[in-house]
């Protein structure tokens, strides 16, 4: 009894030769004659031709007699299919007759499904009311089979005979197809072959003028013959285009270069200087010295003439050489002459600067005598009467004085005619006698209208009667009119007045002014109503006739700024102290006028000085918001928008920093449930320096250590660590190989069929990690496998810290790679 | 990423690299700008010092990064994916056969 089961594969499997073998096959027997086999088409018999091994699971493989040579050998499945057993009414029926007789059973049926797979068939999508019988044998005979061109059923072709002369057929059916695009191009071209056809006659005659036509054609070819050069030099056009860069550059200079070739006859020349260049190039140190002197240069070119006729006069200046002490003495002599002449010249510079000088002083005499003979013209002098002429005997001029000597008085010409130029001051007062030279002291008074007072010490002046400015003096009321301006220098005293009938009031608004209701009481009213007053004891109402204190309003104050016990209470931009604004959304703080300063809001109670600081917040150093309990400071917020807790210097690069555990076991931080008692806290383990844990009422659940250990409490009953995937990857073998997903990969290397390297992102600590992978072809199920290692099945390459090579195998006797569909891998540590 | 890397393989024949989309790394297009703030130790009103002088660096500006271009991020798998010493070349998927039948006879061209 087979104690196996019989798995579901193929019952045949072809190999290519390879010796004599052995050739495996994976489907189950029974016994050695439940197999046949084939080399090439040729069945082979058992034990003469070939042996067969049976393992323990069913599978077995063939061995041959002889090499395959270059046959392939077929292993098919080849139970004779019979019933061996028969059981029978009240007879034995034993298990494992039963079991080998399903196996039996199973074999048959796996034995007729391979032979199916292997013939004719239709999909099994096809319509269900296809017949695929084929036609009767005198129907079929001597021809190809068929199928309906609407049922598409069998049905019998074309004899073979006509297929065969089309066969034959085939090289031009073959050249047709090489050119359907000519024909389809004559078939297209249809009306205009026939147009040709109808008129060959014309074809005729051209056929008659083909020497035209060849000479046209001729011409034609010339111009073929160019782009034949063209071809034939393409070697230097394609030099061109590949130095087209260079050629676009020239393009781009062409101003430049059509300068050079205007400047081509100095080129030649520079060229047929060639020698020349060199030699000058080879004294380019002297070249550089000259060009460090061109100005020297140059100015020796300028003098060149001059260069050139002492050259000429060259003996005369060896001879001045030779007596060069008689010229040194002849020199001396020029420069006293020269001295000479440079004393005559500036005496004849004297002699013209005198002239000048004398020319200018008698300018300077006429303008005086002219300057006197207008003052004559004015002032004539003592004259004995009226003169009609100046002292020249020119007419007058208006304004002209002369004194007359016997009038004894000035006289000015008024244009016509002579006038006394002053009148006599006899009859006049004189200040010195202080009116006292007046002809009538009584007369005098009266005319001014003085009377007594004029007689009155000026301490004591009284005035009886009379009114000023329309009021009788001594009258209670103004009449018909009122002073303007009123001032004292001594004590004014007005009645007390009322609230209704104000003691100092406004003419037109007499309900209105300041009145004193009591002693030592000042009041102010208005309308008849007071408004404010000033008590006995100094304090000030306002809306209130009864104030309590200094400062009493009874009503609604407002104030742009003030102070309270020294600190100022103002508006914004008085910039220190208590501070209000109005604008920009309105608001109230406190400012400290110096950037340096700190500005602190106190929170205390208590009659110390400690306790009434006991908590603070405050602007500090700057930018930052502290707050303060216990006179220490607990938090921060710096200018960067950092919030520091237990550190007066966070992170600047964090948005919350907390310093420091809780006075707990677990963290700084806690979190807890509203309405329950539970809570969590996070932060810093107290017991554990440098560890990060979460705890749940005061239970550790979950921490990260020193070492970057990730530890929870998730069904160890206490927390541990838990050791994560650090690389996965899910691919597709097939085909274009491609990745679906992946993390902490690279990329994967696709080395071979069912052989590849997952390369990691971040590389592993070491090579120590587990690797695991599946692998799965379309749907099939347990087909596959992954294995470390490489496509050979040799020891293959050892995980390292960069990468992991692995396989996916097919599950089978060889355990092949092969590629599949879906391939996950990954990598725990 | 319509790209792979090949390359000859110890075996004789080829491997071909095929990136994880996911591994695309970030370039640095400018660096944070930071600035240092010195604060003054904080002293009570008594003058004892409440908080110790201290150095804030503030970012001004954070640094910027943008994703790699599909020619760095090709070269980046290559320089960290290929064998050392061993040539290499990026090319199109479009330029390897999808019919892996004899994969195991690929062989790596120049």
């Amino acid at each position: 009894m087979a104690d196996y089961a019989i798995s579901n594969v193929p019952r045949r499997v072809v190999y290519a030769a390879s010796g004599t073998g052995p050739y495996a096959f994976t489907f189950e027997i029974l016994s050695q004659t439940d197999i046949a086999v084939y080399k090439a088409s040729t069945l082979l018999t058992l034990t003469t031709d070939y042996t067969v091994t049976i393992n323990a699971n069913g599978t077995g493989s063939v061995t041959l007699v002889t090499s395959a040579g270059t046959s392939n050998i077929t292993i098919v499945g080849a139970k004779n299919i019979q019933r061996t057993t028969d059981f029978t009414t009240g007879g034995d029926l034993f298990a494992n007759t039963l079991n080998d007789e399903l196996d039996n059973q199973t074999i048959f049926i796996q034995q007729v499904a391979e032979t199916a797979e292997r013939g004719l068939k239709a999909p099994v999508v096809d319509p269900t009311d296809i017949n695929m019988t084929l036609p009767a044998k005198a129907s079929r005979v001597g021809t190809v089979l068929a199928f309906n061109a609407t049922t598409g059923n069998p049905e019998a072709g074309p004899s073979i005979g006509s297929v065969t002369t089309v066969a034959a057929q085939s090289a031009n059916i073959n050249t047709v197809a090489t050119n359907i695009a000519s024909v389809n191009t004559v078939a297209g071209n249809n009306t205009n072959i026939n147009t040709v056809a109808g008129v060959s006659g014309n074809v005729t005659t051209v056929a008659g003028s083909i020497s035209n036509v060849n000479t046209v054609a001729d011409d034609l070819n010339e111009g073929v013959s160019e782009i034949n050069t063209v071809a034939v030099n393409i070697a230097d056009v394609n030099t061109v285009g590949t130095n087209i860069s260079n050629v676009n550059t020239v393009a781009g200079i062409s101003a430049n270069v059509t300068s050079v070739a205007g400047n081509s006859s100095n080129i030649n020349t520079v060229a047929g200087n060639n020698a020349n260049v060199t030699t000058v190039a080879g004294i380019s140190g002297n070249v550089t010295t000259v060009a460090g002197i061109s100005a020297n240069v140059t100015t020796v070119a300028g003098i060149n003439a001059a260069v050139s006729t002492v050259a000429t006069n060259n003996a005369n200046v060896s001879t001045v050489a030779t007596n060069i002490a008689a010229v040194n003495t002849n020199a001396t002599n020029i420069v006293a002459i020269q001295n000479a002449s440079t004393n005559a010249t500036n005496a004849a510079t004297s002699a013209t600067a005198a002239q000048t000088a004398q020319s200018a002083a008698e300018s300077a005499r006429d303008a005086t005598l002219a300057a006197y003979d207008n003052f004559d013209d004015r002032y004539l002098g003592s004259k004995t009467s009226n003169p009609s002429l100046d002292n020249d005997g020119n007419a007058l001029v208006a304004g002209a004085l002369y004194f007359n000597s016997v009038s004894g008085a000035m006289q000015v010409y008024t244009g016509s005619a002579w006038v006394a130029a002053y009148v006599s001051g006899t009859g006049f007062l004189a200040s010195a006698n202080n009116l006292s030279d007046v002809a009538s002291t009584s007369s005098a008074r009266t005319n001014l209208g003085l009377g007594t007072i004029a007689t009155q010490a000026a301490s004591s002046v009284a005035i009886t009667g009379g009114s000023i400015n329309g009021t009788t003096i001594g009258a209670s009321t103004p009449s018909t009119g009122a002073f303007s301006t009123l001032s004292a220098t001594g004590v004014t005293t007005v009645q007390a007045g009322s609230v209704s009938a104000p003691a100092i009031t406004t003419s037109g608004d007499t309900n209105t002014g300041i009145y004193f209701p009591a002693a030592d009481t000042i009041a102010f009213t208005e309308g008849g109503v007071e408004s404010m007053r000033i008590d006995s004891s100094g304090n000030l109402g306002i809306g209130t006739s009864s104030p309590t204190a200094l400062l009493h309003v009874n009503g609604t104050a407002r104030a742009t700024s003030m102070s309270l016990n020294g600190v100022s209470i103002g508006d914004y931009n008085l910039y220190s102290g208590l501070v209000t604004r109005v604008s920009n959304g309105g608001g109230i703080g406190i400012n400290s006028a110096n950037a340096s300063d700190n500005a602190y809001i106190y929170f205390g109670s208590g009659t110390s000085s400690g306790a009434q600081q006991s908590a603070a917040i405050g602007r500090i150093g700057g930018d930052v918001l502290a707050m303060f309990t216990a006179s220490a400071e607990r938090m921060r917020i710096t200018s960067g928008g950092s919030v520091g807790i237990g550190t007066s210097s966070p992170n600047s690069t964090s948005k919350l920093h907390i310093a420091g555990g809780g006075s707990g076991a677990f963290g700084a931080l806690r979190i807890s449930d509203e309405g329950s008692s539970n809570y969590w806290d996070i932060g810093r383990d107290n017991n554990v320096a440098g560890d990060f844990t979460i705890a749940l009422n005061g239970t550790q659940r979950a921490a990260i250590d020193t070492s970057s250990n990730l530890k929870f409490n998730s069904g160890y009953g206490s927390v541990a660590t838990a050791y994560g995937c650090r690389a996965w990857v899910n691919f597709n073998g097939i085909g274009t190989v491609s990745i679906r997903a992946s993390g902490n990969v690279s990329s994967i290397t696709d080395n071979g069929t069912g052989d590849y390297t997952m390369n990691f992102t971040n590389a592993m600590p070491d090579g120590n990690y587990a690797f695991a992978g599946t692998a799965m072809h379309y749907q099939a199920i347990n087909d596959h496998f992954v294995s470390l290692g490489d496509s050979n099945g040799a020891a293959g390459t050892l995980p390292s810290t960069t990468a992991v090579r692995f396989r996916v195998m097919y599950n089978n006797a060889a355990n092949t790679p092969q590629d599949c569909t879906y391939v996950t891998t990954m990598v725990t540590r | 990423m319509n790209k792979r890397i090949i390359y000859p393989n110890d075996d004789g024949g080829v491997s071909i690299l095929i990136p994880a989309p996911e591994a695309r790394q970030q370039v640095l297009v400018s660096e944070a700008v930071t600035e240092i703030i010195t604060h003054d130790a904080v002293l009570d009103e008594d003058g004892i010092e409440v908080t110790p002088a201290y150095d804030e660096t503030v970012t001004i500006t954070p640094a910027t990064y943008r994703d790699q271009t599909d020619d760095e991020f090709m070269q980046w798998i290559a320089a960290k994916d290929v064998p050392a010493g061993k040539p290499f070349q990026i090319v199109d998927v479009s330029d390897i056969p999808s019919d892996r039948t004899f994969r195991n006879a690929w062989e790596y061209a120049e």
